[in-house]
């Protein structure tokens, strides 16, 4: 009887590491999940295409950015030392992505939209 | 079992289940360090940079004007020389000029063309995943046709040009 009771014990035992173990690495599991779709990864798509725009972009042309997006909500965008900076859903741009132009580019913020000149 | 048994197994599992839980928020924090899904934009930045020196050394009647760039400082830094400003280090780009005869005119650049072994490293040997993926530059090459005219000493005269772009990771 003692025998059995130590048994069912150490089996009682064994499972709950099972479940907590198993609870951690759901938890990891979403938690890198999350990562992938994450906001570095939104800010990441923003300056890529920002910069595109700007690297193909003709003196006169304006182009407009929507401040909420299916990417996130955008609060500020920067153009620094021929970096693109965008800072969205409250995740500020270390590096930022590096643009190339011949012109003057600019960007201000009107109502919902920002707007990035080339002149 | 006695009471001090128990209560012995519990902290064990305790121990082993804080234990594990580090481990796992270890590997988390690598993670969420290391990896970031990138998106490689480098063989479009080759594309435009290849279209915005193109329109600038053939502006748009398709004349090169190379008396702009008789000088070594001119012919060495084409970016510049168009306007290009900021970070062009990523940047080797390079055109060369060939009469009708294709015999060489001129060469104008700008950047490290030992860059270049990072391109052939590449295509010899192809990597579809891991961190070295994002090493792997942009590569744009073209000749346009020999109805680009190129302007010396005053007289216009038929040519060609090749353009190659490469673009560093940044």
């Amino acid at each position: 009887m003692a025998m059995k009771n130590k048994r069912a014990e150490v089996l009682q035992s064994v499972l709950i590491q099972i479940a907590l173990v198993g609870l951690v690495m759901v938890l990891f599991i979403f938690a890198t999940a999350d990562k992938i779709n994450a906001r570095g990864v939104k800010q990441q798509v923003l300056e890529k295409e920002i910069a595109l725009l700007i690297d193909s972009a003709s003196p006169v042309m304006e182009f407009a950015i929507d401040k909420k997006s299916i990417n996130g909500v955008i609060s500020d965008i920067k153009l620094d030392a021929g970096r693109v900076k965008v800072i969205v859903d409250g995740l500020g741009s270390v590096k930022g992505y590096p643009f190339f132009t011949r012109y003057d580019v600019g960007v201000r913020s009107e109502g919902n939209k920002f707007v990035i000149r080339v002149e | 079992m006695n009471r001090r048994g128990a209560s012995g197994e519990g902290i064990v599992t305790l121990y082993r289940v804080i234990l594990i839980s580090l481990i796992a928020l270890g590997i988390l924090g690598i993670s969420s360090v290391s990896y970031v899904h990138y998106i490689d934009v480098k063989e479009v930045e080759a594309h435009l940079m290849y279209v915005g020196v193109l329109k600038c050394l053939a502006g748009s009647e398709g004349i090169v004007n190379l008396d702009f760039f008789g000088s070594e400082e001119k012919k060495e830094n084409l970016l510049k020389s168009c306007g290009y400003g900021g970070e062009m280090s990523r940047f080797f780009v390079r055109a060369t000029i060939y009469d009708s005869s294709l015999n060489k005119v001129i060469e104008i650049y700008q950047g490290d063309v030992g860059n270049l072994w990072l391109k052939n490293f590449f295509e010899k040997v192809k990597m579809s995943s891991g961190d070295a993926v994002k090493r792997n530059p942009g590569y744009y090459k073209n000749s346009v046709p020999l109805d680009v005219k190129y302007l010396k000493d005053g007289k216009i005269e038929n040519g060609k040009i090749d353009l190659e772009v490469f673009v560093n990771a940044e």
